[in-house]
């Protein structure tokens, strides 16, 4: 039984999610091999490392990364993958 | 000439430096898109500098954006760049970028006080070992050093290759580097009620500009209009030997013009003051994301939502701060932009609400500009109907919060007033000359040449409520700039003054009516020539056009609406 509970934080622990998923406070690794162009820019790509830090009334995110803030909008939140 | 370029990342404080090198006064904000263009100036006989847009990488997507790049790329002879000290890394793409033009670069690192305050600090030797250019911190060197510093310095192309191990490479130049923390009004903002901190939020900023404005004013206004009307009457007084037509013109033109503007210049000034603080402070970018639903619904870029406040003081400015947003977002913008209402309309509101609603007068003002705010939803959303469907996506940058300086505010402000004086002392004066002309100089059939030329367009009003002369003259001479419509009707009532003729030109039904086409026609011609510079004749005309039938049908319901409810109430 433990086994199994183990199996499925580690399943849980590695599945992908998209950020408007996460929840504060969390931290993911962008798995999004494509993400917009305008998204890339400001450095949020394939393997970069951001933190949940709330959520807009929108639904929208606010993630750090790299020690600055972006509001990521909820449309575009929901189209990028990431790996807890 | 060599010419350097500053470039780096949006909000590094390229134009900080460039104000510390230049000795100027350009604008600064903390967000990104303060600075919309390139702007260059010379520091010595021989040697420019240019402060550019910032930008992230060097493939650009919004015009600013575009204007920098092509600028590095066909002009710049050196690069100066200005890194963010507590993110260096996100310069990393400049660099290499810079390298594979083969522009020499140095670096100045800003924002020292903030990795202070964390308890960090950067490495700038091994930035220069990292990068192979020179690099020094902003605040290490005074600002007389500084000049000679950037222009003797040693300016070589950077000798980093890899994009990826120059980002991890700059990253570890910040020492003892803290984890970022929320302050508490973002963790309010953004948190588990965060619609209502968010709401709270819109109102907290708005409510100050309405405060000036139905508050203050009145009682700033009041002294100033009776201190003009003081210099009138000595003028009237010690005059007596002046010719009289000359007299009559001082008189009804240059004091009565100025006697209806002149008492908005303080409500103006504080108006400019506080929007620059919001602009300074890092609250407007925390107002985009405030605004986000609002601009998503009429299919624009959330990060429109800052020339949509800058509209509040000029509209100009506002379509100029347009370029940092995408050029689709820009122009579905610029459509609804001057429903937002600009502080030059403020005196004409003023003038009818203190005629027509007495003492409910600061909640009319309020109504006023809220009203202008449903109007743009309103026709945003028309033209999202009509118009091609695209999906917007939006990332907008938050940047800690800064406390402005109290000189910049007053600087900036003080420059607002003064553009301000200077208008009622050259454009406000010839509409007042040129309204007084007309209305002096007798045609045919003892007709004025107002009322000939004005005869022509005031049909066009008639179902409107107000086709009468001087309400259709007034509305023409607004097109040159908005204050001159209380200027030149100032002018025509003559001794009466404006309240009079207000009160014989306008019913209530058709003052609310004019109003309204006022406060939704087509922006003044400044505005109109930096639209055209922006986005070309044809979208122009296109704007013009929508404007103009926006404000004809609003008003024309307007006045049908309050004509069925007045008939309705009076049986």
């Amino acid at each position: 039984m433990g086994y199994n509970m183990d199996m499925t934080e580690i399943y849980f622990s590695m599945r992908k999610i998209f950020l408007s998923e996460l929840k504060v406070g969390e931290e993911a690794v962008v798995t999004e091999e494509n993400p917009p162009k305008y998204v890339q820019k400001y450095g949020i790509k394939q393997g970069v490392r951001v933190k949940l830090l709330g959520k807009t009334a929108s639904g929208g995110v606010i993630v750090c990364y790299s020690g600055k803030y972006f509001a990521i909008d909820k449309q575009l939140a929901e189209r990028i993958t990431a790996r807890l | 000439m060599t010419k350097i370029a500053l470039c780096g990342n949006p909000n590094a404080g390229k134009t900080t430096v460039f104000n510390a090198l230049s000795g100027m006064n350009l604008r600064v904000g903390n967000y990104n898109g303060a600075t919309v263009s390139a702007f260059e100036k010379e520091v010595t006989k021989d040697t420019s500098i240019c402060d550019l847009p910032g930008v992230f990488s060097l493939s650009p997507d919004t015009p600013d954006e575009i204007s920098a790049c092509e600028y590095l790329e066909n002009q710049a002879d050196r690069a100066l760049v200005v890194v963010d000290g507590t993110s260096p890394e996100n310069s990393a793409p400049i660099f290499t970028a810079l390298r594979e033009m083969k522009i020499p670069a140095a670096a100045v690192v800003t924002m020292s006080d903030i990795l202070r305050r964390d308890g960090s600090s950067f490495d700038c030797e091994k930035a220069e070992k990292v990068l192979g250019i020179r690099v020094f911190m902003y605040e290490k060197i005074e600002k007389n050093q500084l000049k000679s510093f950037v222009l003797t310095s040693e300016y070589s192309v950077p000798s980093c290759e890899n994009e990826e191990k120059l980002h991890s490479d700059l990253a570890d130049c910040v020492k003892n580097r803290r984890e970022a923390k929320v302050c508490a009004i973002d963790r309010l903002l953004f948190g588990k009620h965060g619609n209502i901190a968010e709401f709270c939020l819109v109102i907290a900023v708005m409510l100050p500009i309405f405060l000036i404005y139905s508050v203050i004013s009145p009682l700033i206004s009041s002294f100033l209009e009776a201190l003009v009307d003081f210099l009138r009457q000595i003028f009237l007084s010690y005059s007596g030997g002046m010719p009289y037509l000359l007299r009559r013109f001082v008189s009804d033109a240059v004091f009565g013009g100025a006697l209806s503007v002149v008492g908005f210049i303080p409500p103006v000034m504080m108006v400019y003051a506080y929007l620059t603080f919001l602009e300074e402070s890092g609250i407007a970018p925390r107002l985009c994301v405030c605004f986000s639903p609002f601009t998503s619904a009429i299919g624009i870029s959330s990060r429109a939502a800052i020339p949509f406040m800058l509209g509040f003081g000029c509209t100009v400015p506002a379509i100029d701060s347009l370029r940092a947003v995408d050029e689709e977002s820009a122009k579905r913008a610029s459509y609804v932009l001057p429903f937002f209402q600009c502080s030059a309309k403020f005196p004409v509101y003023a003038a009818f609400a203190g005629v027509f609603f007495g003492r409910k007068f600061s909640l009319d003002v309020l109504l006023i500009y809220a009203c202008g705010v449903c109007f743009a939803l309103a026709f945003g959303l028309l033209l999202r109907l009509f118009g091609r469907q695209k999906r917007i996506c939006d990332v907008v940058e938050l940047p800690r919060y800064r406390m402005p300086s109290f000189s910049s505010v007053m600087r900036s402000s003080g420059e607002k007033c003064a553009d301000t004086v200077k208008k009622i002392a050259t454009v406000l004066l010839l509409i007042s000359a040129a309204a007084w002309v007309m209305n002096y100089v007798t045609v045919s059939d003892s007709k004025s040449l107002m009322q000939c030329v004005s005869g022509i367009v005031s049909p066009i009003f008639a179902p409107l409520g107000f086709g009468n002369d001087l309400s259709s003259a007034s509305l023409i001479a607004g097109v040159f700039a908005k204050e001159g419509v209380l200027t030149s009707l100032s002018v025509f009532s003559g001794e009466g003054g404006v309240k009079y003729v207000l009160r014989e030109l306008f019913s209530r039904a058709s003052a609310v009516s004019f109003l309204t086409f006022f406060a939704l026609y087509p922006p003044c011609v400044a505005s109109i020539t930096k639209m055209r510079a922006e986005f070309g004749g044809l979208h122009t005309v296109k704007c013009v056009m929508f404007q103009f039938a926006a404000a004809y049908v609003s008003s024309y319901f307007v006045y049908q609406i309050l004509n069925y409810l007045a008939i309705l109430f009076l049986r």
